[in-house]
């Protein structure tokens, strides 16, 4: 048999990692996106003690994601996460590891896209009688999604390449299926070849899709 | 001076810091219903401080400032009083509108959208209502064929006159430009001058920074002249202009009369 004919013999099986893949990748880039949001808002706030004391603890989190390696972050995480919930499966754990992970990165996004808003377009807002919430709601906000939509594109694509590093932890996913192939078949540059096809594929759908969808809320 | 005897706008004893920098020193100004007073003065004199003292977008160190019968009071330590000197702010906001000299319109809303606003969203007008308002207003100020463009499609002298109709859509009662033309190239000052005079001839109560001497001059009711965060000169154009009692604005203008 032919390594072309192999490899599509067990195409099922490298579709059924990427199905996990891009789930894991899905449902971490939802949660991270709430985190961000919430580190954001958490950032923005007063200077009352517990604003203060809450904020810094966003920074210092923060500042531990951009600064660690993620492979690290996901052993701590999913070490910690045997001893809270030892029912939890490797696929949640991976979900969780990765949330955090790109969190951190979405909620420093998301405040440079705040504070790249002119100070001028939120004293006009004031000057006509606007409340701290609508300044947030009618002029912050619309204007952040399309300030850092290029931005969070990028990380989202990230979550998808940062997800093979969940196979530390037995998360079956795309590249992990690729390496048990490997194992089996002694095929070993073709699946890789393979396999980065389809990761690329799929970051270049997910680009298309973002650029679709922008274009979609501009002609609105 | 005055073209009525209402005061409707009255500063006692202003003063404002940042941190060791007094801006402001111990202000003290009348403005009567209907005036149109300039302030002019060199860079970092503190006019625009003064101004963003009165709606409150600057907190006041010290002093008072009533407009139309809701007063500020500085310092502010406690919370509650922070907290009563916002709610004021609000009350001052309804009455007083403010042009910028960056323009500072809302680029993501369409001209429109930038007039209406504040009526739908602070007045709670209805929106049809609040749009037929924004037409007759973009058409005062030239820009009813630009109510579908976008801030950025605007010249600067555009932009302007709809940040003035922004102002207006809020029906003020007074309205507080600072340096309204200076960002502009010279050939779009005078579209925005004219709405001013506009404005001026129909008896709304301005307070106008301006390095237009020409406005100051023609349109004004009165001139203050403004230095190192005291006003040095206060009176008609012509005394002002003419008759200055002071070296530093003698020295002020004999400078921008050079220029
Ligand atoms: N937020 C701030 N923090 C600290 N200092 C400030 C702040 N805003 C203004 N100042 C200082 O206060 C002084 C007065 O500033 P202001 O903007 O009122 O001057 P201005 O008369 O409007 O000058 P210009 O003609 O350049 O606009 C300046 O020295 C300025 O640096
Ligand atoms: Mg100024």
């Amino acid at each position: 048999m032919g390594t072309v004919e192999v490899i599509f013999q067990y195409m099922p099986l490298l579709l059924k990692g990427l199905r996990y893949t891009i789930l894991v990748s899905i449902e971490a880039i939802i949660i991270a996106l709430c985190i961000g949001m919430l580190l954001t808002v958490v950032r923005m706030g007063g200077n009352s003690l517990p604003s203060r004391i809450v904020k810094t603890i966003a920074n210092v989190y923060i500042s531990f994601v951009r600064g660690t390696p993620v492979l690290v972050q996901i052993y701590i995480i999913y070490q910690a996460l045997a001893v809270i919930g030892p029912n939890l499966s490797s696929f949640t754990s991976g979900v969780i590891a990765l949330s955090l992970n790109s969190g951190g990165f979405m909620a420093e996004i998301m405040r440079g896209g705040i504070t790249a808003i002119p100070k001028g377009q939120i004293e006009a807002g004031y000057a006509i009688g606007m409340s701290k919430r609508q300044i947030w709601t009618r002029i912050i906000l619309p204007q952040v999604f399309r300030v850092v939509m290029p931005q969070l594109t990028s990380e989202f694509i990230n979550v998808i390449k940062v997800s093979p590093m969940l196979s530390v932890v037995a998360v079956v996913e795309l590249t992990r299926t690729a390496q048990r192939l490997v194992n089996s078949t002694y095929i070993t540059i073709p699946f890789y070849i393979t396999i980065a096809i389809i990761y690329f594929i799929v970051c270049a759908l997910l680009e298309e899709l973002v650029k679709w969808q922008k274009r979609r809320m501009l002609a609105k | 001076m005055s073209k009525s005897e209402n005061i409707v706008i009255s500063v006692k004893n202003l003063s404002k810091s940042y941190g060791e920098l007094d801006v402001l020193k111990k202000i003290d100004m009348d403005i009567y219903e209907g005036q149109v007073v300039t302030i002019i003065g060199p860079s970092g004199s503190g006019k625009s401080t003064f101004l963003r003292c009165l709606n409150y977008l600057e907190t006041l160190t010290d002093g008072e400032i009533s407009i139309f019968g809701n007063t500020l009071v500085g310092p502010k330590e406690s919370k509650q009083a922070a907290k009563d000197n916002e709610k004021v702010a609000k009350e001052i906001r309804k009455n007083v509108g403010m042009v910028f000299q960056q323009f500072n319109l809302w680029p993501h809303k369409t001209v429109l959208e930038n007039v209406i606003e504040g009526p739908v969203q602070i007045k709670k007008v209805k929106k049809e209502e609040a749009i037929k308002k924004a037409e007759e207003l973009l058409e005062k100020v030239g820009m009813k064929e630009k109510a579908g463009a976008l801030p950025t499609q605007l010249s600067g002298g555009q932009q302007q006159r709809v940040a003035i109709a922004r102002a207006l859509a809020m029906e003020p009662k007074a309205i507080l430009f600072d340096e309204p033309t200076s960002a502009l190239d010279p050939e779009f000052v005078n579209e925005v001058l004219n709405v001013m005079k506009e404005l001026a001839k129909e008896g709304m109560t301005m307070i106008v920074v301006t390095h237009e001497m020409g406005f100051a001059a023609e349109v004004s009711d009165r001139v203050c002249f403004m230095d190192g965060g005291y006003v040095l000169e206060d009176g008609t154009p012509d005394e002002v202009f003419k008759n200055p009692k002071t070296d530093r604005a003698k020295q002020f203008f004999s400078k921008i009369l050079n220029v």
